[in-house]
């Protein structure tokens, strides 16, 4: 699939967040994004439309990053899409317990342009593979 | 009262005053040994009670009133840092996408531009001056997109440093939480130390409006809008 087809979804608390990476992942090729505030809206948004890519942040009101990356993978339908996780929490176990639990990468925050177009680059290409 | 005094010239006499008082409690002739063992409760409760009349004593009750009423006011502030910084964050990114896209419709033209430059030939024979006017409008078509790449690179630092408003108020949120429970705490505390009759004045002064807010200061004027007509009304 053409990367300007592919669908991401951003998931973070923080609007000026998720507009950072809506607008990095445009000028990485991939225009195509729509945003949820939470893991619980995330998910209602990834049951009701077609998704490609999930990029969420962990510490989130209602449901968090890893409750949501959980319920991602225990559902068919979702539980081979990539999540790659963005987010400020950089201690040894939150990064095992990602790992632990399905996520596909994982970027702390703050990050560069390049971080973000190699992790989603990679996992992209693993997944092809 | 020399006791309250003291308080008040001396930082941390209190906590000498207050473990005295414990200690003095100690000291007192000692009730029978208790034949049921459940008494040991009542005696903590004795106590504890005792703690709380020293603490009361020595001014802590106020003290803590006015910690408690102090900590609504510094957690709506904490909110208003949060809610500010991240406008003034979204007003950056949205002047960085207006911005980013006159780079790349700049970069296009140029490079259209620089393409038609490069094809045209004059029919007849132009001047010195033309020439190097033409010279120079190419040399500038030529090095225009890299220009606008650069900028468009600068634009995007200025896109990612936006990511203070998520780092930092996450911190703010943290903070605003253990405010939060260190009011409830210092609620419950002075509710223990303070006679039932002055229990409601306490809790509604747990529940103190912050000076941040407008609805509490009728006089903050939150809006430029409000700020113009209040001058025109004041004839300027």
């Amino acid at each position: 699939m053409a990367s300007a087809e592919l669908k991401f979804l951003i998931v973070d608390d923080f609007s000026t967040m998720r507009r950072i990476v809506r607008n990095l992942l445009k000028e990485l090729g991939y225009p195509n994004a729509d945003e949820a505030e939470d893991g619980r809206d995330a998910l209602a948004k990834l049951r009701s439309g077609r998704f490609d890519f999930v990029v969420s942040d962990i510490n989130m009101p209602n449901m968090n990053g890893f409750e949501l990356l959980r319920e991602i993978r225990a559902d068919a339908a979702l539980k081979s899409l990539p999540v790659l996780m963005v987010t400020a929490e950089a201690r040894k176990e939150d990064i095992i317990a990602a790992a632990q639990a399905g996520a596909s990468g994982y970027i702390v925050k703050p990050f560069t342009k390049a971080t973000l177009e190699e992790k989603v680059t990679k996992i992209l290409q693993k997944m092809g593979g | 009262m020399g006791a309250r005094r003291g308080a008040a010239d001396t930082p941390g006499c209190c906590e000498q005053a207050a473990a005295e008082a414990v200690r003095a409690g100690a000291a007192a002739p000692r009730p029978p040994e208790p034949a049921d063992p459940y008494d040991v409760f009542r005696r903590i409760g004795r106590l504890t009670r005792r703690l709380h009349d020293a603490l009361a004593e020595l001014g802590y009750d106020r003290k803590i009133e006015h910690a408690v009423g102090a900590l609504p006011d510094a957690r709506a502030r904490l909110s208003w840092i949060a809610e500010v910084s991240g406008r003034s964050a979204e007003r950056v990114l949205a002047a960085v996408e207006r911005g980013k896209a006159k780079q790349q419709r700049l970069r296009a033209e140029a490079e259209a531009l620089a393409a038609r430059w490069g094809g045209f030939a004059a029919a007849a024979p132009v001047s010195e001056q033309f020439a190097a006017l033409a010279a120079d409008t190419r040399a500038h078509l030529a090095q225009a997109p890299a220009l606008a790449a650069e900028t468009d690179r600068e634009l995007t630092e200025i896109m990612l440093a936006q990511d203070f408003h998520d780092l930092t108020g996450q911190v703010l949120a943290r903070i605003a939480a253990l405010t939060r429970e260190l009011e409830d705490q210092l609620v419950r505390l002075l509710l223990d130390t303070t006679p039932p009759e002055r229990r409601a004045s306490i809790r509604e002064a747990g529940l103190a409006g912050p000076v941040t807010d407008a609805e509490a200061e009728p006089d903050a004027l939150v809006s430029q809008q409000q700020v113009d007509e209040l001058l025109a009304d004041l004839g300027f």
